[in-house]
């Protein structure tokens, strides 16, 4: 209060109550719900979140980086590492991504760019080298999305299945 | 998520802006505040959801605020210091026909103001007035002299003479 006044400037005071929180069970349910989603949110549940598989048939590894879980309009980049771990050179190597999977997003960028629709053919990689394709995905449809990937060379197929949520 | 901080930020950073500018910009909008009103929301939207349009992120974006304001609101009802500090005291403009003008003068209110307030309660003269306080949403409220406040202050006028 202004100088030396506030003995004299000062409005009657509300008289003191108990203060203590008071709520109904319909509100605590909603309550429940809007404070967990944000602490759902930090523990990243709705989060970005990346896996990795692998499979071996032969003399053929096949490894996949995907992300299991994101949100709709990201962007991620799948990661499919085909290495030869046999003795023998392969002359081709076939990898293909089920396009049941893709149907969940747009604008699949391809490097090195598909030789098919959802396949690309490269040269079969000599023992204990591998192969790295790398596919640019942008979530477009919200659900579940599975779908297999699958390397062949020289008879062996290696396959793995992904499965992508993407929330709305 | 990284939206959850985000909004937390800015929430507190808005609460405490809104908190310095005082407690009239809350009442009454200039074309100036007016405009930085409709500033502010473009100014942070970028940076409250950046390029993510998902609905889960505006889920998460408004879950988080309420909860904010819930716990603002619920911190603010359980502790009278912290109603005092998140919602700010009155302030006394006018006390038994006098300006106070420190106050006046820290919470930016000129003696035009005040009159034009006590024009709208029906009064013409600061004399004729025993209270003016500034509230904490920025309202003024007026409260006249009444005749018992007349007769008890000439009284004390009396004794202290006599």
């Amino acid at each position: 209060m202004a100088g030396g006044e506030d003995d004299v400037v000062r409005p009657p005071e509300a008289p003191p109550m108990i203060r203590r929180f008071r709520t109904d069970p319909f509100q605590l349910v909603g309550l429940a719900f809007i404070v967990g989603i944000p602490i759902l949110a930090l523990a990243g549940v709705f989060g970005m979140s990346r896996a990795e598989v692998a499979a071996r048939d032969g003399g053929l590894e096949l490894t996949v980086r995907y992300v299991d879980r994101l949100r709709f309009g990201q962007t991620y980049n799948l990661e499919i590492l085909v290495t030869n771990v046999g003795r023998q050179a392969f002359d081709t190597l076939t990898v293909s991504i089920d396009p049941a999977y893709l149907h969940g997003f747009i604008n699949a960028t391809w490097t090195p760019s598909p030789t098919q629709a959802h396949k690309v053919d490269l040269a079969g990689p000599r023992p204990g080298e591998g192969r790295l394709i790398v596919i640019a995905l942008r979530a477009d449809r919200y659900g579940r999305h599975t779908g297999a990937v699958a390397a062949t060379a020289g008879g062996d197929t290696a396959r793995v299945v992904l499965s992508t949520l993407v929330f709305p | 998520m990284e939206t959850v901080v985000r909004v937390a930020v800015l929430y507190l950073f808005l609460m405490l802006a809104l908190r310095v500018m005082g407690k009239r910009e809350f009442s009454e909008l200039t074309p100036f505040d007016l405009v930085t009103l409709i500033l502010i929301p473009d100014i942070v939207q970028e940076a409250l959801i950046r390029e993510d349009y998902s609905m889960t992120n505006a889920l998460v974006a408004l879950c988080t605020l309420f909860t904010l304001v819930f716990a603002t609101s619920l911190l603010s009802h359980l502790s009278e210091r912290m109603e005092n500090v998140l919602g700010g005291e009155p302030t006394v403009l006018v006390y038994r026909g006098r300006f106070i003008e420190d106050h006046m003068n820290h919470q930016r209110i000129t003696p035009d103001e005040i009159y034009s307030e006590l024009r709208r309660v029906g009064l013409e003269r600061i004399e004729q007035v025993k209270w003016v306080i500034l509230e904490p949403d920025g309202r003024i409220s007026v409260i006249p002299v009444r005749q018992e406040d007349e007769l008890e202050q000439s009284s004390e006028r009396h004794r202290s003479t006599t």
